[in-house]
């Protein structure tokens, strides 16, 4: 099976982060990682790579330091990879750089799946995987929670969970688009072994003129953003103090009233 | 952030400081990149924290255990030596040719400063790594085949028997004897004590290199040799075959290390216990030796690793526990309470803790790199530094492991009573760092091995060159508009360390040895103080010249406290560059002067601890 991991670089949660004019994070002061729903993909494709053959190939767009993701990518033992690299394309939305993974995708001729992260830990649009599954034309799944590939490699039986501990069970054909879900393994460390191979492995650097990226910056994105800033919490609780039935009536009382609510 | 490894210091240390990134340049380590090494402390941090850290007490609460004559160690251990083998980090450093990675020393030392803390488990894996590498520098090519290979993909165990009953500190004084047997091989018999993974249930064999006197040779260490006793006999094909005649007769009962099997074993009595030859005869001290120096860093390691851990945990706490009014508002019983860090006293802790554990990480991997660089490198420099490590060791391994146990009875310090409780993990960091200061040379030792070998070997060379070297660092960083004052303490403690050394050349001229005898380990504090001055002034020196390009850059005027320090807050290197200079400052101002009082004690002469009589000390 050829398999596409599609790989974002979030900013570690943990790191300050500090808004410059109501527009940016200033990311000088951030520290990277890979987002933790594509390392569950990563490992998901692995998998089905140990099982099946083909090859794993990961895709990521984004400046100079996402290397460092996709070479733990290939730590963990993914073939190659194929940099997204360019400004244009990184000041784009969500519309704009599943746009440009499609087109990195298309120059491989033909895949079995795609597959990545439900959701990026930071802006938690949820959004990347559907685009690409509609821009390619394939089907595709959410949340995804197991995968059973068919002994003709092309039927997929997918568990797709849903509220309230339920899961969906689908079945759909390849070529496919798979969002996963965390929980659905437990991804591998790398290996030291695997490091020392990791630098070797072939990482393709390509700009948007390269793909042949046409929608780029503001001007391709369907979303227009407005500012960023830190939700202001407002320490006010009221506390109705007294018998439970005298209570609940000045309760409605004040909803009604007061915060004109109901 | 890690709450056991500031990476932001390992990488200053390791890149800015020492410039390991010059190994590069050779051939050895040509394709190797910091992106590489990125990469492998990330695979060590993660590990660590995820699969080994949240069962750290379970392997102290559950121990080792001994059941008819076999070792158990605790379930937890299985899991964690499988993942950390599959990922290749016990054999980190070990040449690819026998089956490792081949990476730096120094950067398997940084790699193992964040699981170091678990020796209670560390010790399977390290110990068998450790036997193995004996075997790979002098057994023969069919011990190497025979043996070797299974160590080092961790599927058979290593220990290193050397302890007796009345042969701890003075190994020359062993009974263990080996009888030649017509084929060549040997027989042993004799009692062990005290030897770590003695028997597991980790491994499918155990390869154990004993110390004993072959029959007939010379008493003392002149006659001690080396010998393969493997658990299993090995048949031509590598299957196992018969246990070997020797038994577990005990495990010890241990304040910490609860997870390793410290074990007395019975060797040859059914007369019948197997052992091959490693090296030639009467070389076994020669052998052990060649390995010492690796060894006593990875306890100066251990020492500063379990101090790294139990800083971060304790800076942690007393961010979080609060407790207390701010100082300024001590009267006002409404005042709102403040995290325990706006407590002078618990910043005075929480300094002291980093101070030590910076200078020691810089003081471990300066080391760790000397043996690199004599390795990928030719040359005078490295030769010159390779001297400076060798007089270094004892200091390592004596300083960091007992300064290192400082550090952990002050994180239970900042603890206050919840640091005494095994709910919380401090308590644990200290019992376990303990052994430290005893195994592998006791620190009385290694004072002895300083003041008496070290400090004359190559000539006095060795310590001349460090003095050159210090007095290098002072030079160049001693103009500098926040270091003057500093700089000049370092300079007079710098001169205090060569009028020392003067001073004892002229007590063996006048036949006054037991002068430095006696104070040899007050000695070795004084050294390893105002190595460590040293370090964190040298580390400051550059921490200030960055800063100033980053204010600079920033156009932040320095001569502005107020708005330096408002910048400082929001900008990350901008702060760690502020702590690395406050971090020297503290410990020249606060914790150096120590070292001139050392040497007023040392040069009064005065032996009364010799004097005093037996029949003294209590009645
Ligand atoms: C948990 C644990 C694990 C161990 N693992 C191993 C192992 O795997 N393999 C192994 O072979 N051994 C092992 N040892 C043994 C360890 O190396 C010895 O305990 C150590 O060498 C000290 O010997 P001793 O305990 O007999 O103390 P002693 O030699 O009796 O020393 C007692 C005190 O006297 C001092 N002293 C002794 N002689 C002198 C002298 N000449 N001058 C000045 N001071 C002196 C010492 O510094 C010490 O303070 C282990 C010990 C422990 C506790
Ligand atoms: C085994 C044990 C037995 C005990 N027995 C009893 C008992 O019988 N009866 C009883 O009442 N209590 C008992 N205690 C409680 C004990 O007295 C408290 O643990 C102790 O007073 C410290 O308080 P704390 O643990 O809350 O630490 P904290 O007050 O949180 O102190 C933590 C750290 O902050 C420092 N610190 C706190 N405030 C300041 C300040 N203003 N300025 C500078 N530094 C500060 C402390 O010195 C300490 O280093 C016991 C505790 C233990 C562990």
């Amino acid at each position: 099976m050829k398999i596409v991991v599609l790989v974002k670089e979030v900013p570690d949660m943990e790191s300050k982060f500090k808004i410059v004019g109501d527009a940016k994070i200033d990311e000088s002061q951030i520290a990277f990682k890979m987002n933790d729903f594509d390392e569950y993909a990563v490992e998901a494709a692995l998998q089905l790579k140990e099982k099946f053959g083909g090859e794993v190939v990961i895709v990521s767009s984004g400046p100079d330091r996402v290397t460092k993701e996709v070479r733990q990518a290939f730590a963990m033992g993914a073939d190659w990879g194929i940099h997204v690299s360019d400004p244009q394309i990184d000041e784009g939305d969500n519309f704009v750089v599943a746009g440009a993974l499609v087109k990195a995708i298309e120059s491989l001729g033909g895949v079995d799946l795609v597959m990545t992260g439900v959701q990026a830990e930071d802006d938690q649009a949820a959004l990347t995987g559907v685009f690409v599954a509609d821009m390619l034309n394939f089907s595709h799944c959410t949340n995804v929670v197991k995968i059973e590939v068919g002994a003709d490699q092309k039927s997929l039986t997918i568990n797709r969970e849903l509220e309230g501990g339920l899961n969906e069970v689908l079945e759909m054909a390849t070529p496919a688009v798979l969002t996963i879900q965390s929980g659905i393994n437990q991804p591998r460390y790398p290996t030291l072994p695997g490091i020392m191979k990791a630098k070797k492995k072939r990482l393709d650097l390509k700009k948007a003129a390269d793909l042949g990226v046409g929608a780029i910056g503001e001007a391709g994105s369907k979303t227009k953003f407005h500012k960023i800033f830190f939700p202001v919490s407002e320490h006010k609780a009221e506390i109705i103090q007294g018998d439970a039935k005298a209570a609940a009536k000045t309760l409605v009382d004040k909803l009604r009233n007061e915060a004109k609510v109901i | 952030m890690s709450l056991i490894v500031d990476a932001r210091d390992q990488e200053f240390c390791l890149y800015e400081m020492l410039n390991i990134q010059e190994l590069f340049g050779t051939a050895r380590y040509g394709e190797h990149s910091k992106e590489m090494f990125d990469m492998a402390l990330e695979l060590s941090r993660k590990i660590t924290e995820e699969e080994m850290l949240p069962f750290y007490a379970e392997g102290d609460r559950v121990g080792a255990k001994l059941e008819n004559g076999n070792v158990s160690v605790p379930e937890c251990y299985k899991k964690i030596h499988r993942l950390m083998n599959d990922a290749g980090l016990f054999t980190m450093a070990v040449s690819p040719e026998a089956g490792g990675q081949g990476f730096p020393y120094v950067i398997d030392l940084a790699a193992r400063e964040y699981y170091v803390f678990n020796m209670g488990f560390l010790l399977y894996p390290e110990a068998s790594v450790g036997a193995a590498h004996l075997i790979e520098v002098f057994g023969t090519e069919e011990q190497k085949r025979k043996y070797m290979m299974k160590m080092y993909e961790g599927k058979w165990g290593g220990t290193m028997v050397l302890t007796e009953a009345d042969a701890g500190s003075d190994v020359g004084n062993l009974k263990a004897k080996a009888v030649r047997m017509p084929d060549g091989t040997y027989r042993i018999t004799g009692s062990k004590i005290f030897i770590s993974g003695g028997d597991s249930d980790l491994f499918e064999n155990i390869v154990h290199p004993v110390l004993a006197r072959i029959e007939g040779d010379p008493s003392g260490t002149p006659g001690i040799s080396i010998f393969l006793v493997p658990k299993y006999l090995v048949n031509d094909d590598g299957s196992p075959g018969r246990r070997n005649d020797y038994s577990i007769t005990g495990i010890e009962h241990k304040m910490g290390l609860k997870g390793s099997a410290t074990c007395s074993m019975s060797f040859g009595d059914n007369g019948d216990c197997y052992a091959e030859l490693l090296g030639e005869e009467r070389k076994g001290m020669r052998i052990m030796f060649q390995m010492m120096n690796e060894a006593r860093i990875g306890m100066g390691l251990q020492g500063m690793g379990t101090a790294s851990i139990a800083y971060l945990h304790a800076l942690n706490y007393a961010k979080e526990r609060l407790q207390g009014a701010d100082l300024m508002n001590m009267q006002n019983p409404e005042a709102p309470r403040v995290p325990i860090i706006s407590h002078p006293d618990v910043r005075r802790m929480l300094l002291w803790m980093k101070a030590h554990v910076e200078g020691m990480r810089a003081l471990v991997y300066l080391c760790a790199l000397a043996i690199d660089r004599k390795e990928a490198m030719e040359g005078e420099e490295a030769a010159r530094w390779h001297g400076i490590m060798e007089l270094l060791v004892p200091i390592t391994k004596a300083y960091c492991t007992d300064m290192g146990f400082r550090v952990t009875e002050l994180a239970i310090q900042v603890y206050g009573g919840y640091g005494y409780c095994q709910d919380y993990p401090v308590e644990q960091f200290m019992r376990d760092l303990k052994i430290a200061s005893l195994y592998e040379g006791t620190n009385g030792i290694q004072a002895l091995d300083l003041v008496g070998r070290k400090m004359t070997q190559n000539k006095g060379a060795n310590f001349m060159n460090f003095l050159v070297e210090m007095n290098k660092t002072v030079a160049r960083y001693k103009d500098r508009p926040g270091l003057a004052d500093i700089s000049r303490d370092v300079q007079d403690a710098i001169n205090t360390l060569a009028d020392m050394g003067m001073f004892f050349a002229r007590c063996g001229k006048e036949g006054k040895f037991l002068v430095p005898i006696s104070n040899a380990y007050p000695f070795l504090n004084l050294m390893g103080t105002i190595c460590l001055a040293w370090l964190l002034f040298w580390q400051a020196g550059i921490a200030e010249e960055k800063l100033e390009a980053i204010l600079a850059k920033n156009g932040v005027g320095a001569a502005d406290k107020k708005r330096v320090n408002e910048f400082l807050r929001e900008h990350r290197d901008g702060a760690f560059y502020h702590g690395k200079i406050m971090t020297a400052r503290y410990y020249v101002k606060h914790v150096l002067p120590q070292a001139s009082a050392i040497a007023r004690s040392i040069k009064s002469e005065d032996l009364t601890c010799l004097e005093m009589l037996d029949e003294s000390f209590a009645f």
